[in-house]
């Protein structure tokens, strides 16, 4: 286990060393961040806010309570509409039912609306083995599909790429030079995929929000890419994660309040779409066929766990857009399919902590998440406890379990703690005037490699406070 | 409350602290069974460990009125986790009482005593650091603006970036020190932008981070706990 | 996964407690409240304009109808979408065409919302999906009656109605846009890049009005 982390540590830290080396990246993330708090934080202010924040809390958590009920209620209501339901207890099964359905239909063209659920199940590489071509339609998936990278944030995959990384991309595939301009690669998009839209046979969505009582699929949408994959293509498959529900259509209404502004830096989205069944048999457009299929992969085992709340994420984005480590490593270093600090928590909690070993590590615990977060999970605190989960089933690291222990059993004898610190401060007084032989090296070398270490006075605050003149009373 | 880094490394602190306090007309006390509030331990993952440590911490302060912490995340230890952490426990009650009666430096100066006006003077361009624990787990933010408000001669210019953490995080500044240098090199970037010849804080942990980087970048600005400052510049 | 076994392992795994109530309250959630029509229509025509679309008001439906007219002569745009039927009796003899083909799509909304600008339209055998969607223009007319405070007004509005919903509701707030390329917001992606809007000041719904109502001009 021991050769596998150290691993896993390298394989983490060259990634974080590419992230810190890269300066567009450096740039572009922090400038996205800037942005969107600009936009975010005059509005996050209000009082009319954090009510929502509560009252989201609150129907996520009933929701979750009944979860059994809420998603049976939602299936009987597709179904009476016309659409079809399968249960997917894992990936594997989602991805096969889906690969099913393609070779079924001979869909040899398949549209996608960004679902970051088909990535946690690997479905496109699944549909392409088939022979399937799949064309992210949302314009960020389509920069990665075209770079070959996998999502960098969860609301704006592409945010890491700058303007003119992103007109290269288009250049090639549009096989002449284009403008440096975002509109003008925009057009470039619109053109190029329009006619995907037409002549696909399947359309592929997420579900921002399932409505149990009406069996609904709600989609949060800008692009208009979203409503054409829904409405032209024969059939519609969304893929969803099983809590992804809301009892009634008004329970949207919190969550449309804040998830425009958290995720888009705006009062209300373009689009806000909401599907129920296929067509009716007298209306001339939308899929003939609609499939939800409702994915579990892990998240049953997090109900009713001391992680419960981490359900209740609205995907809004709003951790990733403050956290200052995802400011600095971006989130390609977090390498799972949720990055930031919502995917330092569920990824660890969806594929186990093995997987992640570092996730927990990875941040300083400054709060600002938990600060910001839509649906008020206590991200800060859940990563703490992750890294307590990691030192009770024995993966954390062996010599900072000891050396806390040495350091506990000093504090509980104050006087061995002054005794202690009468012999190693002089010697580190030592130490930090010697300073630079010491840059590097030595016990303290992870701190002296980036910052000098504080000057020592060479004796304690309890020594100099035995030894202060005494003050007479006044 | 000295909190463990402020006993080893930066006594001046303590002692500025219970200057200031003393000139205040508290009375000021060092309980010496205090060690370490247990925080390094806690945000660790070493849970039971943190207990251990924060067991005598509890008994140390029994008898205090008011327990005036020169950090603010310590004192958050204190105020936000003692009661969750001894949730259940023998010391459950003490817990709560301590952290009931636990404050931090300038929030004490401001909420308890109501300090308005300080014989304070201090030449300078001086900017702020808000430590992220010290603004978000215990929402001190406008104490120490107000109180640097009240020391003469002294130039407040905001810092951009205010809010982000400056990349120390306990642990976190050694298991991660690429990520924590970088965090620290922004934090640094726009300390110089301001042009301030002298940064103030609330923790000791976040300036050393902060003054280590700038030293190594062999930038002069000087590094003070509030307390320092008030103290050092207390008209006699 | 059969569905009884998807469902048994939710369930089994989930602590309901005794705090969580069977159904949930309707969310108590503090509102905006417009006082009367007049207001509300204020609110809407401004909105509607931070959030790029053009909007007017007018008197009637005749009124709209030549408002459309106008525009369709002012930028030459020959060919419409359009439901047959009376809304849009007389353009739809006169140019429509297929949604893919046409210039502008022309759609009444079932609901529109003032404090976003949102306007809501459903579809039926006659309104297509393809008139507020394909079109590289689109317009829709909303009737006074029709238009609501907020967002959630519409919503639980939606929520207490009798009957299945239609098989698509669209709540459209203003051209598709996007800031996917280096964060800079470029209007017009997949969808219409030019959204009108014309409002029908012909009375409020029953009990919309709480208000004196003030007459134009």
């Amino acid at each position: 286990m021991v050769g596998l982390s150290a691993a896993s540590r390298q394989a983490f830290d060259a990634r974080v060393r590419d992230a810190l080396a890269d300066e567009v990246l450096q740039k572009v993330v922090a400038e996205g961040q800037d942005y969107m708090q600009a936009l975010v934080e005059p509005v996050r202010a209000e009082a009319q806010w954090a009510a929502a924040v509560d009252e989201i809390a609150r129907i996520r958590a009933h929701t979750l309570a009944h979860l059994d009920r809420y998603v049976d209620e939602f299936a009987t209501n597709v179904e009476a509409r016309g659409g079809k339901v399968f249960f997917a207890a894992d990936a594997a099964e989602a991805r096969r039912y889906v690969v099913d359905l393609a070779q079924q239909q001979r869909a040899k063209l398949i549209v996608k609306s960004k679902s970051m659920v088909t990535e946690e199940i690997e479905l496109n590489p699944a549909l392409e083995s088939i022979g399937a071509k799949v064309v992210e339609t949302d314009l960020g998936e389509f920069i990665l599909q075209l770079a070959h990278e996998k999502p960098f944030h969860i609301v704006a995959p592409a945010i890491h790429k700058s303007l003119e990384q992103i007109r290269e991309l288009f250049s090639t595939a549009a096989g002449r030079e284009l403008k440096a301009d975002a509109q003008a690669l925009t057009e470039y998009a619109r053109g190029a995929l329009r006619e995907q839209f037409f002549a696909a046979d399947m359309g592929i969505s997420g579900c921002n929000f399932g409505v149990a009582a009406s069996g609904t699929v709600v989609l949060v949408t800008n692009e208009g890419n979203g409503r054409m994959t829904t409405t032209l293509p024969r059939t519609h498959v969304v893929v969803m994660g099983v809590e992804r529900l809301v009892p009634t259509f008004a329970d949207l209404a919190p969550i449309l309040k804040i998830l425009p502004w958290a995720g888009a830096g705006e009062r209300i989205t373009a689009y806000v779409t909401a599907i129920t069944g296929p067509r009716r048999d007298d209306e001339a457009d939308g899929p003939g066929e609609l499939h939800v299929v409702i994915v579990d992969n892990g998240r049953s085992r997090i109900l009713g766990g001391k992680y419960e709340k981490i359900l209740t994420c609205i995907r809004c984005g709003a951790c990733l857009d403050v956290c200052p480590v995802y400011r600095k490593i971006g989130g390609h270093s977090y390498d799972s399919v949720y990055p930031g600090p919502i995917g330092a928590v569920l990824s660890p909690l969806l594929d186990g902590l093995a997987c992640h070993a570092e996730l927990p590590f990875a941040s300083s615990l400054c709060g600002a998440c938990t600060e910001v977060c839509s649906a008020g999970i206590p991200l800060a605190d859940y990563i703490r406890q992750l890294r307590e989960d990691s030192v009770s089933n024995g993966s954390a690291p062996t010599a900072w379990r000891l050396g806390f222990q040495a350091f506990a059993a000093a504090a509980v004898r104050p006087r061995f703690w002054a005794a202690a610190e009468a012999v190693a401060l002089p010697f580190l007084r030592l130490l930090s005037e010697r300073g630079a032989f010491f840059i590097g090296r030595g016990p303290l070398a992870a701190w002296t490699r980036g910052r000098d270490f504080p000057r020592a006075e060479g004796t304690s605050f309890r020594a100099q406070w035995r030894r202060r003149p005494k003050r007479r009373a006044s | 409350m000295v909190t463990c880094l402020g006993d080893a490394l930066f006594p001046r602190v303590g002692l500025a602290a219970a200057r200031v306090l003393g000139n205040l007309g508290v009375a000021v006390d060092f309980p010496p069974g205090q060690t370490c509030c247990g925080q390094p331990a806690f945000n660790a993952g070493h849970r039971d460990v943190a207990r251990r440590v924060a067991r005598p911490f509890l008994r140390a302060f029994a008898d205090s009125e008011y327990v005036v912490s020169i950090s603010g995340s310590c004192a958050a230890m204190v105020r936000e986790e003692y009661p969750r952490l001894f949730a259940g426990h023998a010391e459950e009650a003490t817990a709560v009482r301590l952290a009931s009666r636990t404050f931090e430096f300038s929030e004490f100066l401001v909420d308890v005593l109501g300090v308005t006006d300080l014989p304070v003077s201090r030449r300078a361009r001086a900017t702020f650091h808000h430590s992220c624990h010290t603004r978000r787990l215990l929402g001190v933010v406008e104490q120490p603006v107000r109180l640097l408000g009240m020391v003469e001669g002294l130039e407040y210019v905001p810092l951009t970036g205010a809010d982000r953490c400056c990349g120390f995080g306990g642990t976190f500044a050694v298991t991660m020190p690429e990520i924590s240098t970088a965090m620290v090199d922004e934090k640094v970037d726009h300390i110089v932008e301001t042009g301030a010849d002298l940064l103030i804080g609330l923790d000791m942990s976040c300036l050393m981070n902060i003054e280590g980087r700038l030293r190594r970048r062999g930038r002069a600005v000087e590094v003070r706990h509030l307390a320092e400052v008030l103290a050092a510049g207390w008209s006699a | 996964m059969q569905r009884r076994a998807f469902l048994e392992r939710l369930r089994s795994h989930s602590a309901r407690g005794e705090t969580q109530p069977e159904v949930l309250a309707t969310p108590g959630l503090p509102e905006l409240r417009l006082l009367s029509s007049q207001e509300r229509i204020d609110l809407f025509l401004v909105r509607l304009s931070e959030i790029g679309v053009v909007a007017h008001l007018v008197a009637s439906l005749p009124d709209a109808k030549e408002a459309v007219e106008r525009l369709l002569r002012e930028r030459a745009w020959g060919s419409v979408a359009c439901a047959p039927g009376l809304t849009w009796q007389g353009i739809a003899e006169q140019w429509t065409v297929e949604a893919r083909e046409a210039a502008m799509g022309l759609s009444e909304a079932e609901w529109a919302a003032a404090e976003t600008g949102t306007v809501v339209v459903k579809t039926s055998a006659d309104e297509r999906r393809g008139y507020s969607l394909l079109p590289p223009a689109i317009g829709v007319i909303v009737r006074e009656g029709r238009l609501r405070d907020t967002l959630g007004d519409v919503l639980r509005e939606i929520a207490s109605e009798e009957g299945p919903l239609p098989s698509c509701l669209s709540f459209i707030s203003g051209p598709s846009n996007t800031a996917d390329i280096a964060s800079v917001h470029v209007v017009g992606v997949h969808g219409p890049r030019e959204v009108f809007v014309w409002v029908i000041a012909d009375g409020p719904a029953p009990g919309g009005d709480r208000g004196s109502r003030r007459h134009d001009e």
